[in-house]
């Protein structure tokens, strides 16, 4: 077994009384597509929202490439090559899409962006990046326009760029087709395949087509715990999986 | 029409139009000074989209910096000028980092509470400032060889000022920290998200913002001879976010038009009627209504519909309230 | 001694402050909306009552009606002008109501002069009480008596009402409202009226106190910030307890550096955001 790139330890969340996460012992392998399935309320946000630093686990640790950040900042998080995409598309609305990435880039380096005096467009590297994600994930025809007019799966593309251009170790991707189209899911699922043969990727999905054919590994939750892990076959075979879900879900479709 | 040079350039025929259209020199000083602390306010407003109230301290800041400098020593007036600057830009550094502990509308309320908290401590400590009376007969001492003792020739030197100003806000906007202003005001949450220290973006933001209105608010004591109360006052806070709405927020020239718009109507028509405020309040309405881009927002659409010959759609400005959660 | 005297007359104040707060509190609490215009309507309460007493009308129903009278006026701005920029961005909101206030404002100065006044206690309310060793004058009990009872009619409203419970729903979500069948548009020109209602009579209530003059509603808009930024938007129980402390702060200031008092009110705000930035009861 190689080292894991992130390892959770007994990562518990508490909200007044409401245990939204507890004993979840996460590990994910470097170089793979690990998804984490569940039903609504399982606690698959909570647990990114902990990841990434959006809120403070009431207990356990959180390793990252070997380093406990359990207290780092978010920012800090980025930093160390740790980024996400969002459920709810959440751009800089007014800005073209390359800036958007362009920023995205920067924020690996964000004390170069406190210089005042120097020009926007001096950032070669974090331009490079931006036109290389842009590629990537198939923008490039639309560089230029402002992120609010993009078309909705052009939108959910961008996101996942943001987290791309970043040039993280891991992407965390929070269902990143949500709301999205028949037309634009096949260009997503291709962008995620593309992404798992150089990232590690954490991918919180609901299309079990998706998850099921890209995953290297499962995970399932529910109510706040894992309650099993696994290759995509071993978790469709699952019995307490198949109880969980009455089936329907797992064996095809979306749910 | 959006290229920084073409605002530099329109900048620089307001300094020279507007002694020639306006009789009063000393009134087109204050459209300049004016015109300097809006776009400190602007810098906040559009850039970064924190409304601060408390644009009134650093404005006031800089009118008692500059007088206590000129009437306790007998430093030279730009130095006076610098040391106004650092002050407003340190204290807002200090009023940001506090202010920003809140968002949204707690953000303004705050800085609302502080800009009284500062008017109050000037009035209190009436041994430093003066208290109601202000601080009276600040001299007003020339610039090397060049004498300042005549109205024309401190709206050149405030002219040049303002230019100067004008042209180095600019930079700052199209720099990599004046993008990630963009971003911050976009969505502070996701700039956070891509690894940005947005809290450090904000302080800083608030820190030049605090040193341009500091720098404005010394001139103006400058131009008048006196540090009065009412320059650290609610009202000179509100002026300023007013100013900085009806120029059109996020575009530097916008605020020169929106200080023009407003020093010049304020004293046309305060010599007409007192009461010319209830008309400004007709106004403020009428502009959240009708033209929520301000004067700028309307030359803009006015060129496009010239150039194109008919109404462009624009790109809204308006944007749902994202809603605060109490 | 003195200080115990003050503590009571804090309280009378506080409770004033309270009423003042509540009303902008609900008011957001619904609409989301942060009303700039609400020192203003404190302020046309108190001028209002002023005019009302100058007409030889008893006090009881000078306060009452001038509270009645700019509720009404609150929802025929609400209708007609607020309405139509809840989708707009904050900034609007703050600008549109600025504009009211500087229309109120300016309306006041051209109707009753630019010069403040003073009015008298009422009559029945005169004398002093002998709380113990020390004197206490009547109209300062009776205030904080009406404005406790104000706040159990309140509490009870928000509370233990249909209304109150749309309200704290409303803080949720507008569109869950509209779902449970009830006319939203309605209900938010109620709650305008009654925020701004509360705001006129906190400001009739306060005129034997500390007089009339055209600015004071800018003072009282800034007191309903502080209360509100200490003890947070939307909650009553903030409210009352950041009212009250706001209150006794400014009246024990009063008299240890007179000059000082107002400001002590606001150093008092700047400390409870540093030590506890979520506000006093942590929900903001």
């Amino acid at each position: 077994m190689t080292l894991a790139l992130l390892a959770t330890k007994k990562l518990g969340v508490n909200y007044g009384g409401f245990n939204a996460l507890s004993d979840v012992e996460l590990t994910v392998a470097p170089n793979t597509i690990h998804s984490v399935v569940g039903p609504n309320g399982a606690g698959k946000t909570t647990l990114f929202q902990a990841l990434t630093g959006r809120i403070k686990p009431s207990s356990g640790q959180i390793m990252f490439n070997g380093d406990d950040i359990t207290s780092l900042t978010g920012d800090r998080r980025v930093r160390l090559g740790l980024a996400r995409s969002f459920q709810v598309t959440s751009l800089f609305h007014s800005l073209s899409a390359r800036e958007n990435l362009r920023l995205a880039a920067q924020g690996r380096f964000p004390w170069r962006a406190l210089k005042i005096w120097q020009g926007a467009e001096s950032n070669e590297q974090a331009l490079a990046i931006a036109d290389d994600t842009l590629a990537k994930v198939d923008l490039a025809d639309v560089a230029a326009r402002p992120a609010e007019e993009l078309s909705h799966g052009e939108q959910r593309r961008l996101e996942v760029g943001m987290a791309i251009a970043s040039c993280p170790r891991l992407i965390l991707l929070d269902e990143p087709t949500s709301g999205m189209g028949i037309d634009d899911i096949g260009a997503m699922k291709k962008l995620i395949a593309d992404l798992g043969r150089d990232h590690t990727v954490l991918l919180i999905e609901h299309n079990m087509e998706i998850v099921m054919n890209l995953s290297d590994r499962v995970t399932v939750m529910q109510s706040g715990r894992i309650l099993v892990e696994g290759t995509p076959s071993e978790i469709r075979d699952n019995e307490d999986v198949r109880r969980a879900y009455l089936g329907s879900m797992i064996t095809g479709g979306r749910a | 029409m959006n290229k920084p040079l073409f605002h530099f350039a329109l900048a620089v025929l307001v300094a020279i139009a507007l002694p020639v259209l306006v009789p009063s020199k000393t009134l087109c000083s204050e459209v300049l000074i004016f015109a300097i602390a809006v776009a400190g306010c602007n810098l906040l407003l559009g850039y970064t989209g924190l409304l601060s109230f408390g644009q009134g301290i650093f404005f006031g800041l800089g009118s008692y910096t500059l007088g206590l400098t000129l009437l306790h020593s007998s430093l030279p007036l730009v130095v006076a000028l610098a040391l106004a600057s650092i002050v407003g830009g340190l204290v807002a550094v200090v009023i940001g980092g506090l202010a920003i502990r809140r968002q949204g509308v707690y953000f303004v309320m705050l800085t609302l509470a502080l800009a009284q908290l500062f008017y109050f401590l000037a009035y209190s400590l009436s041994g430093i400032t003066g208290g109601d009376n202000g601080l009276l007969g600040i001299p007003r001492p020339g610039v090397g060889p060049f004498d300042l003792n005549g109205a024309l020739a401190f709206y050149v030197f405030t002219a040049i000022v303002f230019l100067l100003i004008f042209a180095a806000l600019q930079r700052v906007v199209v720099s990599t920290f004046g993008r990630t202003l963009l971003a911050i005001r976009d969505n502070g949450e996701r700039a956070q998200a891509i690894g940005f220290p947005v809290r450090l973006f904000k302080i800083v933001a608030f820190a030049i913002s605090g040193a341009v209105t500091g720098l404005a608010g010394g001139l103006h004591a400058a131009l008048i001879g006196i540090a009065p109360l009412s320059s650290i006052d609610y009202h000179l806070s509100e002026s300023v976010l007013i100013m900085t709405v009806i120029g059109g927020t996020g575009n530097l020239f916008g605020s020169v038009l929106g200080a023009g718009f407003y020093v010049i109507v304020s004293s046309v028509l305060s010599a007409i009627w007192p009461r010319w405020m209830l008309l400004l309040g007709a106004l403020l309405i009428a502009l959240t209504l009708f033209m929520q881009k301000g004067l700028w927002g309307l030359i803009e659409a006015a060129v496009s519909r010239i150039r194109d010959g008919g109404p462009r759609r624009s790109r809204s400005a308006i944007r749902p309230a994202r809603g605060e959660k109490p | 001694m003195i200080y115990l005297s003050q503590i009571v007359n804090g309280i009378g104040l506080g409770m004033l402050y309270f009423l003042l707060a509540v009303g902008l509190s609900i008011i957001f609490g619904l609409l989301h909306f942060v009303n700039f215009a609400h020192g203003a309507f404190y302020l046309l309460g108190a001028y209002l009552c002023y005019a009302l007493l100058q007409h030889g009308i008893d006090f009881w129903w000078a306060i009452t009606l001038a509270g009645l009278i700019v509720a009404a006026f609150a929802a025929l701005v609400e209708a007609g002008l607020l309405r139509r920029i809840y989708r707009l961005d904050h900034m609007y909101h703050i600008v549109a109501t600025i504009g009211l206030a500087l229309m109120i404002q300016e309306f006041v100065i051209i109707v009753w002069g630019p010069v403040g006044a003073s009015v008298s206690t009422p009559p029945a309310l005169v004398g002093v009480v002998m709380l113990g060793n020390f004197i206490y004058p009547e109209y300062r009990i009776f205030v904080v008596g009406f404005t406790a009872v104000l706040a159990l009619v309140l509490w009870w409203l928000l509370e233990g009402t249909r209304l109150g419970a749309i309200v704290r729903a409303g803080s949720e979500s507008s569109d869950s409202i509209s779902l449970l069948g009830y006319d939203i548009k309605r209900i938010n020109t109620a709650v305008f009226a009654l925020g701004a209602g509360l705001a006129a009579l906190a400001g009739g209530l306060a005129t034997p106190i500390r007089g009339l003059d055209p600015f004071m509603g800018v003072e009282a808009l800034a007191i309903a910030f502080v209360v509100v930024v200490i003890g947070g938007m939307g909650s009553f129980t903030g409210a009352l307890i950041a009212g009250l402390l706001v209150g006794i702060v400014q009246s024990l200031m009063a008299t240890i550096w007179p000059e000082g008092a107002s400001l002590a009110v606001y150093i008092a705000m700047v400390v409870v955001v540093l030590v506890m930035p979520r506000g006093l009861l942590g929900r903001a």
